[in-house]
């Protein structure tokens, strides 16, 4: 008896392989075959083949008929906000960065800075952020606002300002993606500016430092390498 | 991209990650499960505990087959504890599950669909979960015979045989339409 179904020909084989046909083929694999129109001529004609693929012609058409109704499902409006109910109120290790404000107290989370600033790197098409970690430290260094020279001589009521306004760091760590055959430094830079950009005006905050890692290489418009 | 974001924590890529899946998972679920109810708690449950096993995703397989697996179990569950408070899933509601609603096929031909699609829901249910499970993954949603073994949690022969049985007692159910 032919058989095209030796064990080596799939991946089956052992416990809880399907029987084979009086005639010796595997039920599935002929199947396969004539699904993908090459079934042998034994299999055209051979009565056990014919009624395993005639069963399978029955189904395959309600199959489609099912799928194609699936298609039209319409999903309850109510799926989305109770997922993402739950997943705020159990974000995982939030931390809580305070805002420079003159008036109150205002908080954002280092998820929500990273979000914002892999949404503003999005813009760069020959990078893709993989990971972005924004890390808040209460005890660094405070730093004066931009703009003003601690070396040069400046009024005593200006630095007094300046130090009340003391703009709260965040040290920015992003792994990433590039395009191949980017010019990686000035790709880098740009990335830099954008984040620093971002988070000052976005946040009113400073960052410092901005760590790029890139892990990985893709060809724009196909896989990595 | 999307997944590696929402694996760190991030809501927003994970939000994205739902609104991508949602219908078909609800859809996988709703199968299953033949109840709209049921369907949509599947679904739920099964979104949230992929968002808090998300860092323990490996990529060993496509997160949509991940997904789909931790899914599959919820309405597994729900198909299981149903069939304990009912003791069988309730056909007439299964049987009223959405049906394709289109202009397109003619009046004839849209009733002829309706009724397949009915009447295969109906055998569906007669089968064990296990096996209708392994049949709508490889048949309705085009899994591979590996993802179909990772989607039940079974290896690959075992996989290939629960099809071949589901498409034998299916056929044989559907017998009227041959």
């Amino acid at each position: 008896m032919t058989s095209p179904d030796s064990p080596a020909s799939s991946p089956s084989g052992g416990r809880g392989r399907v029987a084979p046909l009086p005639c010796g083929r595997d039920p599935v694999a002929i199947v396969d075959r004539d699904r993908a129109g090459t079934s042998d001529a034994h299999e055209r004609s051979c009565p056990y083949c014919q009624a395993v693929i005639a069963a399978s012609q029955a189904t395959s058409g309600a199959a489609a008929a099912l799928a194609a109704a699936d298609n039209l499902v319409t999903v309850p409006d109510t799926l989305l906000p109770n997922v993402m109910r739950t997943v705020w109120s159990e974000l995982r290790h939030s931390t809580r960065i305070p805002l420079p404000s003159a008036t109150g107290v205002a908080f954002v989370t280092d998820h929500a800075v990273a979000a914002t600033v892999e949404t503003a790197l999005d813009q760069l098409a020959d990078l893709q952020v993989r990971t972005c970690r924004i890390t808040f430290a209460p005890s660094g260094q405070p730093r004066p606002p931009s703009g003003i020279e601690t070396e040069v001589p400046v009024p005593a009521d200006i630095l007094q300002a300046a130090a009340k306004a003391v703009t709260p760091t965040v040290a920015v760590s992003i792994v990433a993606a590039v395009a191949y055959q980017a010019d990686l430094t000035t790709l880098a830079d740009r990335a830099r500016a954008i984040v620093g950009a971002t988070i000052t005006t976005q946040f009113g905050l400073h960052a410092e430092p901005i760590d790029i890692d890139v892990v990985d290489i893709f060809i724009p418009g196909g896989g990595s390498r | 991209m999307l997944v590696a974001r929402a694996a760190l924590g991030n809501p927003r890529a994970f939000e994205q990650l739902v609104r991508r899946f949602q219908r078909q998972m609800y859809a996988v679920a709703l199968r299953i499960t033949g109840r709209p109810d049921d369907a949509e708690d599947a679904a739920q449950n099964g979104f949230i505990a992929a968002w808090r096993r998300l860092p323990d995703y490996r990529g060993d397989a496509k997160f949509s087959t991940w997904l789909y697996r931790i899914v599959t179990n919820y309405a597994l569950n729900q198909v299981r504890s149903r069939a304990r408070s009912d003791k069988q899933i309730d056909i007439g509601t299964l049987l009223g599950a959405q049906e394709p609603v289109t202009s397109q096929p003619g009046p004839a031909q849209h009733a002829e669909a309706s009724a397949l699609v009915r009447d295969l829901r109906a055998a569906l249910a007669a089968l064990p979960p296990e096996l209708r499970v392994c049949w709508l993954a490889r048949e309705v949603d085009g899994c591979s015979y590996e993802e179909v073994a990772t989607i039940a949690g079974v290896s690959f022969d075992v996989a290939r045989g629960r099809i071949f049985r589901a498409r034998q007692r299916l056929a044989e159910a559907m017998a009227a339409w041959r």
